[in-house]
């Protein structure tokens, strides 16, 4: 490694590569390089760096904003958000490791928990609504039985579920998001009775809404969480937890759960 | 308030994103960071520089993330994290990008910030210190120390043959 000559004052050259220097500066800074070849293949390596990373980086700039990312997303759950955070997580995490979904939680739980697969996953080790993923990853690879009750029975599905969750509740018409009702189930939460309505898009990719009672009596708006890959949107309203959670882009998943709020805001 | 923030949001994006290489991550960074600007809005300085504040808070949540969970993620190939050159990029072989993306991931965390903030987002050497915290020496001997040691890396692999490129969407 050649070392820079002392009278060039590093400051300088690293200003010279970020062009701050002042017209005069750089064209005393140009002259010492033409007697310092060595510092002139410095800064010609500093600039192609420069550059290099800049074209790298210049894509994900590109990118649109995502819509939970907007500031006016941000704002209107600012307060809600915040009261969910900490304790609250604390809580989810606790009733979570005592089991949730019947007699398949344990599987699922033995995935979770031995498995973060990333560095936002640690960030996140409590999952609110990890229960509605429990559910989704159990029922949507059910081939023969997805469904208890099928979308011809609609609304003996509804009126059922909403007796034995406790909430009026409609399966929340997802068509914006290209997806259709197969019909639902009713399932055991910690918290008392669950609902799952699944949807199916033409793909064959299924889509659940799970709607349980929640300790939390707080309204949080819709939030968007990737877990291990299953991209999920939940929310909070009433005294209920909401999740919407399907092996699709992140932005249908999100635009859908918006689509079910909607309908399923009393 | 929104107008204010939200030009800025590209950029921590990116910042995030080159800190982190997990895209996931960075949007939750950066939602952290956007979610305790919003509720801190009112007591920020009037007079103060929006993006330096912005970045600001999003160097604190992402060091105070590094410090809750000391356990990283596995590594993720480089091929699955660069994001694809663009066409020119591809076609002007001088700028060797790949190499210095590679070489950037292995700088310490404090060089990668100052390098980005500088290089990248055009900070003024005393705003990406105010960004950090730390004073504007401390900022300049990183750029200095970051840049040629990315340098070395950089022509220490010159010689490695060039690895399959893969297309990541």
């Amino acid at each position: 490694m050649k070392s820079v000559p002392l009278l060039i004052n590093d400051s300088d050259l690293q200003a010279y590569v970020d062009c701050r220097l002042n017209d005069e500066q750089r064209v005393e800074f140009e002259r010492l390089m033409i007697e310092h070849p060595e510092v002139a293949e410095r800064v010609a390596a500093y600039s192609e760096q420069r550059e290099a990373l800049r074209v790298a980086l210049q894509d994900k700039f590109n990118e649109p904003i995502p819509a939970h990312l907007r500031v006016d997303h941000i704002a209107s759950g600012l307060s809600a958000n915040r009261r969910n955070r900490g304790p609250v997580f604390a809580t989810a995490a606790a009733w979570l490791l005592v089991g949730v979904i019947g007699g398949s939680a344990g599987t699922t739980m033995v995935a979770r928990t031995s498995a973060p697969t990333a560095a936002y996953e640690t960030r996140m080790a409590a999952r609110p609504m990890a229960d509605a993923l429990a559910a989704h990853r159990v029922y949507v690879a059910d081939v023969k039985h997805p469904i208890e009750v099928g979308a011809d029975e609609r609304a003996h599905l509804q009126t059922w579920l909403s007796k034995r969750v406790g909430r009026e509740l409609t399966a929340p018409d997802l068509s914006v998001s290209g997806y259709k009702l197969l019909g639902g189930r009713l399932l055991a939460a910690s918290s008392g009775p669950a609902a799952l309505f699944m949807y199916e898009n033409p793909k064959g990719v299924r889509m659940t809404v799970y709607v349980r009672s929640s300790a939390d009596k707080d309204s949080a708006p819709v939030k968007l969480i990737d877990d291990r890959g299953l991209p999920a949107a939940y929310w909070y309203d009433g005294g209920y937890g909401f999740a919407v959670a399907a092996e699709d882009n992140r932005e249908t998943v999100f635009q859908a759960a918006q689509a079910a709020q909607r309908q399923l805001t009393i | 308030m929104a107008a204010l923030i939200e030009p800025h949001i590209p950029a921590l994006r990116r910042f995030a994103w080159s800190l982190l290489r997990d895209g996931q991550g960075a949007d939750d960074l950066v939602q952290d960071c956007l979610e305790r600007a919003v509720g801190r809005w009112q007591t920020r300085r009037a007079d103060g520089d929006v993006r330096a504040w912005l970045f600001a808070i999003l160097n604190n949540c992402f060091l105070s993330d590094r410090r809750r969970d000391k356990r990283r993620g596995p590594h993720l190939p480089l091929e699955d994290i660069v994001v694809e050159p663009s066409v020119e990029a591809q076609q002007d072989a001088g700028l060797h990008y790949m190499d210095v993306a590679r070489a950037f991931e292995q700088l310490p965390e404090e060089q990668r910030s100052v390098i980005l903030l500088i290089g990248i987002e055009d900070m003024p050497y005393a705003e990406a210190a105010m960004v950090l915290g730390v004073p504007i020496g401390t900022v300049m001997s990183r750029l200095s120390r970051g840049r040629e040691r990315l340098r070395q890396l950089v022509a220490g692999e010159a010689s490695v043959p060039q690895p399959t490129l893969r297309s990541v969407q």
